[in-house]
């Protein structure tokens, strides 16, 4: 038998734009459109709050694999969702936040879902209520939670106007574009600095990948600048030896890499980072601040676990689930049980990175529970998951990395997948490459569609 | 402004790239066809899961199929790159309609390579043999 190739360029049609090094056009989102089926046997209201890549996808998967009796109402209060994903090529200027802007719509029209725009401001776990600010109330039978993170202010920078002008653009939208401006504004003698949260935090290899896009970026506009990364954890927390490579052979002399640089405090005036590590100015700052569970989730009492494996209290930032069904686990930290709800997405803590093709992958675990439960069956008992994830490199290569993971019923987690030969289902890319850099945007391209279309 | 402190350089490399020089799985060439068939007949049967209290557990081919089809979960892990139910829009290689035995086999062929590093690889080996002919079946099933 011939041996396929699954992921070669089909026919080699090379786009050719990222070697041009100009801007991408507006990635479309249009892919296959699965059928709703009249009757899967299951039935109900579901509420889905948050359409970010967890939430969306929830959503269509909810009705495809549910069918019509499954009603699915999504509740955003954003009118687009921007991808985090591909943000860090704003960055260098090939891509823009417009061409990386979605909304609902084909997820209303292919699949029937039910738009709300608003914002949530409760949950009443006993009647089963999600309850608006508008004071409007929807009924769910499965609530799903996908609302994303948000950031810890860092102090001397803890203002609004202060967090525009050093923006941490770890959620693509304005932050992004201004971060941009200010690299554009940058002279050859000029420093960039950025810092990097504890783990965890969304998109482990993100951090990496900006500190390698805008060293090319300069390197190749601004000869001389530097770009120093701070990094509050003992080392590279994801794709170790690809970043390795990068910072010390292909922007040796660019990036300086500083671990367990536990920042202190920034000073807005000196543009000056206080770290355990000293201090560093910059005529950029870009501070990446510790991430944690968004206030609905600590409104709505859900928010339960440190992160910490062994430590259930203290500094609570996420909300522990089962990565079986993603329902919520009263741990005993005080939040009482809440039957029915799903927590999916980055707040989420479960054993998975936080990552946008993750939470798409958790969602159809999800959906394919919900849609079990609702027809009275049990979940799958073995659910699998995968992480795969591409990052530049410079503005025409990239590298890659993966992993397959499968459930720990025992923990309640998942885990990396190991095989008999006790090898696990993990790895990187062996080096940065154009090939790499082109499957990425096919795989960007794909993961959207799966989302949004 | 301090000296910083200059990438220290641990090599820390992941067990998967130095460890699958052991051989292979030896069970796939031997039991392919009886697995195949297994499958199959299983899939025939009970290509929709039971579902108690709905009556009828649905079968292959009705417009409303009822319950869950085997390996359609294990399937849409595939589904992020190569499209919603294995049909892509200019991504990746279509997987629905393939059938079965050529998407397990192709995927233990890649999971045995030892020489090159694709992403496939780590992809393949993240699954049971069993669980390679389910979701091969279910990409079989979307013609």
């Amino acid at each position: 038998m011939e041996r396929r190739e699954f992921l070669r360029a089909l026919g080699g049609s090379a786009i050719g734009l990222a070697a041009a090094g100009g801007a991408f056009g507006e990635d479309s989102v249009t892919g296959y459109v699965a059928p709703v089926p009249a009757d899967t046997g299951a039935s109900g209201q579901v509420v889905v709050i948050g359409g970010g890549m967890a939430g969306a996808t929830v959503a269509k998967y909810l009705r495809v694999w549910g069918g019509a009796k499954v009603k699915v109402t999504l509740v955003e209060r954003e009118s687009v969702y921007v991808s985090n994903i591909m943000s860090n090529l704003v960055l260098n200027g090939s891509r823009t936040i417009s061409g990386l802007t979605y909304n609902w719509d084909k997820l209303a029209s292919n699949y029937g879902i039910d738009r709300v725009q608003g914002e949530v401001v409760g949950v009443d776990r006993t009647k089963h209520q999600v309850v608006l600010a508008t004071g409007a109330k929807l009924g769910y039978d499965k609530l799903v939670i996908a609302p994303g993170i948000d950031f810890d202010r860092i102090p001397g920078i803890d203002t609004d106007a202060l967090q525009a002008r050093f923006p941490h653009a770890w959620k693509a939208g304005a932050q992004t574009t201004t971060l941009r401006d200010q690299i554009r504004a940058m002279t050859s003698r000029d420093t960039f600095v950025m810092t990097i949260p504890k783990a965890p935090y969304r998109c482990p290899p993100g951090p990496y990948e900006r500190a390698c896009v805008v060293a090319d970026w300069l390197k190749r506009n601004r000869r001389g600048a530097q770009v120093i990364v701070l990094d509050e954890n003992a080392a590279i927390t994801a794709e170790t030896a690809s970043f390795e490579r990068a910072f010390t052979q292909t922007h040796a002399g660019v990036i300086t890499y500083v671990p367990n640089a536990i920042v202190n405090h920034i000073d807005p005036g000196s543009s000056t980072v206080f770290t355990a590590m000293g201090e560093f100015k910059g005529k950029v700052i870009n501070p990446i601040p510790r991430q944690r569970a968004p206030r609905l989730l600590y409104d709505v009492r859900l928010v339960n676990d440190t992160g910490v494996p062994g430590q259930t209290v203290g500094d609570v930032r996420w909300s522990l689930v089962d990565p079986k069904t993603y329902e919520f686990i009263d741990n005993g930290a005080g939040t009482g049980p809440a039957p029915d709800v799903h927590i999916i997405g980055d707040p989420a803590n479960h054993g998975l990175p936080k990552a946008g093709h993750v939470a798409n992958q958790e969602a159809k675990v999800c959906a394919d529970a919900i849609t079990r439960m609702l027809r009275g069956d049990l979940p799958d008992q073995n659910p699998v998951t995968n992480s795969a994830c591409y990052s530049p490199i410079t503005f025409e290569t990239a590298s890659w990395l993966t992993a397959v993971y499968r459930y720990n019923s025992g923990e309640r987690k998942m885990e990396t997948f190991r095989n008999d030969a006790n090898v696990l289902a993990a790895g990187e890319a062996a080096s940065a490459s154009k090939d790499n850099f082109e499957q990425m945007n096919k795989w960007f391209r794909q993961l959207m569609a799966d989302t949004y279309a | 402004m301090r000296n910083p402190r200059l990438l220290s350089l641990t090599i820390l490399c992941t067990a998967v790239l130095g460890g699958c020089g052991g051989g292979s799985d030896p069970i796939a060439a031997q039991s392919g066809a009886d697995t195949l068939a297994s499958v199959t007949a299983k899939s025939r049967e009970g290509r929709y899961s039971q579902t108690p209290g709905t009556g009828s557990g649905g079968s292959v081919g009705t417009a409303s199929p009822t319950g869950s089809p085997v390996g359609r979960l294990l399937a849409s892990n595939c589904f992020n790159c190569h499209g919603t139910d294995g049909r892509p829009n200019g991504g990746f290689d279509q997987l629905a309609g393939k059938s079965a035995s050529d998407i397990a086999n192709d995927l233990r062929e890649m999971a045995a390579k030892t020489d090159e590093g694709g992403i496939m690889r780590i992809h393949a080996m993240g699954y049971t043999d069993e669980q390679l002919w389910q979701l091969g079946s279910y990409f079989a099933s979307q013609r």
